[in-house]
């Protein structure tokens, strides 16, 4: 699977500090609950294409970043980071992800599990969501994802076929 | 041989670092890891400032390119309003000098007079749960936690958490956050929960009767965390919950703050009157 190769060292580390800083990016009032979740797609782009390469601590760090900078509990981003590269790896072995399909499946399994650990650790920390529309993100990011996904293969050789 | 399994491998580091946040996350929520918090507040604070520079420069920007024209209206305006606060603050003055008169013939002390800071905020919360927003002071300008933040002349909220270069605020209309108020018409306390909406938070612990539309509440100084007087919001609507079918009324109130556009904060510091030796 992994003939790819990356464009420059740090390509990974460097998409995933872009994909910090664009949900850290306020959107105008009507579109500010539809904020795809930029960091967890681009850890599903590499788990999807570059299995061995990505890495759990990097997840697990980029996932203390957001938790403080999003004042959430400490550990939080993490343990859902950490969460969608496992559901990622796990589900890519068994269907090597080649179609938009499949791929939206993952997205759907995992970004799904990541909104309902923080749905969860929310709760504990008493500033539960009362809207339907905390669940935006789930929807917004599918539509995002082959954006995401075309301008994150810039940063490798593109395999045949994709 | 187990290692040299890559699902197992998978499936172990992935439990490693599961297990090591949630410990994480059960120690942060007893509040015993300030170190983690404070050594990642200043990693991430260039970050915050680099996501709000693009703001900053257009705000920059335009009023660099503002004509003079307008400039000079803007100018005239503001000479306008600082006449008529001198005119005012004359008034004061009288007033506070035969307050001072009367507290000493009576015997008080204890007034609380009011020290002022500015700040800007940084970042607007992006997790929608949360109404909080960081802002650029911190420890180091002597920012402390339960710090009460004011725009405009209504309150925005309170500070949650301070590090050295920038701290969190939580705005009134979170979730999480009760201010004690009074109605300005009637004298009556209540209480003033956020809602988790923007610009909105419900009164509760008042008898609903008494409460008319677009009635005016003020800050209580009950708990003596807020300072006295300052506008917190104006009554909007009441609304019977449906699903309850209840008797009693949900009585919501736009906040006095618009949280769509404070951009600049005011930190307030309420200084005994005995304590008082500088004012800022």
């Amino acid at each position: 699977m992994e003939q790819l190769s990356l464009r420059f060292s740090g390509a990974i580390l460097t998409s995933l500090f872009v994909a910090l800083i664009l949900s850290l990016i306020p959107l105008p009032e009507p579109f500010s609950i539809w904020q795809p979740e930029w960091v967890a797609l681009a850890v599903i782009h590499w788990g999807i294409l570059f299995p061995k390469t990505s890495s759990y601590i990097v997840v697990f760090i980029t996932g203390l970043l957001i938790d403080s900078l999003s004042g959430t509990l400490l550990g939080q981003h993490s343990l859902g980071l950490v969460v969608v590269l496992y559901i990622t790896l796990s589900l890519n072995r068994r269907l090597s992800a080649k179609t938009l399909m499949q791929q939206v499946f993952i997205i759907l399994f995992a970004i799904g599990s990541y909104l309902a650990i923080n749905y969860f650790m929310l709760n504990i920390s008493h500033s539960k969501p009362k809207d339907w529309y905390y669940w935006a993100p789930l929807l917004s990011s599918i539509v995002a994802w082959p954006i995401a996904h075309r301008l994150l293969s810039m940063l490798h050789t593109s395999p045949r076929g994709l | 041989m187990l290692l040299s399994n890559p699902t197992q491998n998978n499936t172990l580091k992935f439990l490693v670092f599961a297990a090591l946040a949630i410990f994480l996350i059960t120690q942060d929520f007893k509040k015993q890891v300030p170190i983690i918090n404070t050594a990642l507040a200043i990693i991430t604070y260039p970050i915050k400032y680099m996501v709000d520079l693009p703001f900053t420069m257009t705000h920059m920007g335009q009023e660099f390119f503002m004509e003079h024209q307008q400039l000079s209206k803007k100018n005239e305006e503001l000479e306008k309003i600082i006449a008529i606060y001198a005119a005012r603050d004359q008034n004061y003055r009288s007033i506070s000098a035969q307050n001072k008169r009367l507290q000493k013939l009576l015997n008080i002390s204890n007034i609380k007079q009011n020290r002022y800071t500015t700040s800007n905020i940084l970042t607007i919360e992006t997790n929608r749960a949360k109404q909080v927003v960081t802002i650029d002071k911190g420890s180091d300008d002597q920012l402390f936690d339960g710090q009460v933040a004011l725009a405009g002349n209504g309150i925005y909220g309170q500070i949650i958490n301070t590090s050295a270069k920038q701290s969190i605020v939580v705005q009134l209309s979170d979730t999480n956050h009760t201010i004690p108020v009074y109605n300005q018409r009637t004298g009556d306390s209540a209480l003033a929960v956020g809602t988790g909406q923007t610009n909105e938070v419900e009164l509760t612990n008042t008898d609903h009767r008494r409460v008319h539309i677009n009635d005016l509440y003020l800050s209580s100084a009950d708990g003596e965390i807020f300072p006295r007087d300052f506008l917190v919001a104006k009554v909007k609507e009441k609304r019977y919950d449906e699903d309850i079918n209840s008797q009693i009324p949900i009585i919501l109130a736009t906040t006095a703050t618009d949280y769509n556009r404070a951009r600049e904060l005011l930190l307030i510091w309420q200084v005994k009157n005995s304590e008082i030796t500088t004012t800022e």
